[in-house]
């Protein structure tokens, strides 16, 4: 009795022992997977580059890809951009600066999506400043939904800008529409609309204006209204049941 | 009646049966040695440190090498096929006339636990009657005109192609007979602020 009863533990020492060996060997794997593949991918990034650029090029845009990589910042759009401009003959002199100013701006989007932005979130920062979204606009959309992917809003939000929205209305809309509840896919269907619209003569304003009133009406009520949803809503924006809000 | 090599015999046997004076020394030996035997196997029934070498494999060491590897692969195979199966963000997107999007999920044991992760099968479409050879380039396949060769409807003018796109902004054109770029006349226009040069814009959303 005593015997089957020291059994159990037994049993239970076993088992802890064999899954932590089976989960170190895992990690192991993986790890030594990940630096495989790691190495390959700068591997075949370095031959993209070499058969795209001349030697004087590759070197400088090179440099560039390395002090990202020493930044843990993602280097594709760096590499998009060399290859952007190989495609349309760019002298190397404009290719090497673009690079750099895409390198900067890869910098400045890391800081204010900071403390911890993916690699989606940098690239996406990256554009929207690109596009004349102003580094602490990003901060501040960012400090307010911390735990929110970027990809997407700051896509939308980029967008809106390059199709001559002001700047504080358009993150007004996008936050709130975030704020809302709205999915990544009803900011997309947002920002194709108000598009559309423009580019069939109205007014961004005026566009921006009537769509967000379409989505805001299918959209739950905002959990709380700040200063720039006041913005939004001082331009006649409505809430669900038709009353306007104070 | 006894005979006389009866009492030779019973008085042998009166010999035989007188005990030899006991040794107490011996006596302790044999309980000490049996205390010893009896302690040393409840010691090692209590033992739950070290196993000495050869310990291992015996059977609660393999009942639990398969109780951690059931459980092992049943971690492993709900987050396989939990990914492929089961995943709730496996939307589909069909619009005609733009891009058509329907939603690709690497296995999750591929890949970090990143909402990025998930590519958004985008469908392009370009109208020519008149091009021989019709590619897609742009920011997702390093503008490379080789990459992305364009089907044509059988006897149309339709030339499409779908690939995998993660999600946020990307800018696109579409080459023509390898020497003309064209944006795409169903989807905005953008100028890279860099370059100067003419694109279109596709903004993927996420599943």
């Amino acid at each position: 009795m005593m015997s089957r009863m020291h059994r159990v533990p037994r049993l239970a020492a076993a088992t802890m022992k064999s899954l932590v060996v089976m989960v170190l060997v895992a990690a192991s794997v993986t790890r030594q997977a990940g630096a495989q593949a790691a190495v390959q991918q700068a591997t075949d990034l370095e031959t993209r580059l070499a058969q795209r650029l001349d030697a004087e090029t590759h070197a400088s845009v090179m440099k560039v890809v390395d002090s990202a990589r020493v930044q843990q910042l993602p280097v594709e759009p760096i590499v998009s951009k060399a290859l952007l401009g190989a495609t349309f003959r760019q002298p190397s002199a404009v290719i090497t600066q673009s690079v750099n100013v895409v390198f900067q701006r890869l910098v400045a989007s890391r800081d204010a999506l900071a403390p911890t932005p993916t690699p989606g979130d940098i690239r996406a920062g990256a554009e929207a400043i690109a596009l004349g979204v102003p580094s602490k606009t990003i901060r501040d959309l960012r400090s307010t939904f911390p735990d929110r992917s970027m990809v997407v809003p700051l896509a939308v939000l980029g967008e809106l800008v390059a199709n001559k929205v002001p700047v504080d209305r358009a993150v007004g809309m996008v936050r709130e529409l975030m704020r809302r509840g709205a999915s990544e896919n009803q900011l997309v269907a947002f920002s194709e609309k108000v598009r559309d619209d423009i580019s069939k003569g109205t007014s961004p304003s005026e566009a921006i204006a009537t769509r967000i009133q379409g989505l805001i009406a299918i959209l739950p009520t905002a959990p709380a209204v700040n200063v720039d949803a006041a913005n939004v809503n001082g331009a006649g924006f409505q809430n669900a049941d038709g009353r306007k809000k104070p | 009646m006894a005979e006389p090599h009866d009492e030779l015999l019973n008085r042998a046997i009166n010999e035989l049966r007188t005990l030899p004076p006991l040794d107490q020394g011996a006596v302790s030996r044999i309980v000490d040695a049996a205390a010893r035997s009896r302690d040393a196997g409840a010691a090692e029934d209590l033992d739950f440190g070290e196993p000495r070498r050869g310990r291992f494999f015996r059977l609660p060491a393999v009942i639990g090498i398969a109780v951690a590897a059931a459980i092992v692969g049943f971690v492993a195979g709900v987050q396989l096929l939990g990914a492929r199966f089961f995943d709730p963000t496996d939307s589909r997107r069909t619009a005609v006339g733009r891009a058509v999007e329907s939603t690709l999920v690497k296995p999750a044991a591929l890949v970090p636990p990143n909402v990025d992760a998930a590519l958004t099968s985008t469908q392009f479409v370009f109208k020519s009657r008149v091009a021989h050879r019709v590619t897609l380039v742009g920011d997702f396949n390093d503008w490379d005109a080789t990459a992305t060769p364009m089907t044509r409807e059988s006897g149309g003018a339709l030339w499409w192609v779908n690939i995998p796109l993660s999600a946020g902004r990307h800018v696109y054109a579409f080459m023509v007979d390898d020497t003309l770029m064209l944006t795409d006349p169903d989807a905005p226009e953008t100028k890279d602020p860099d370059f100067g040069v003419k694109g279109s814009v596709v903004i993927v959303g996420k599943p």
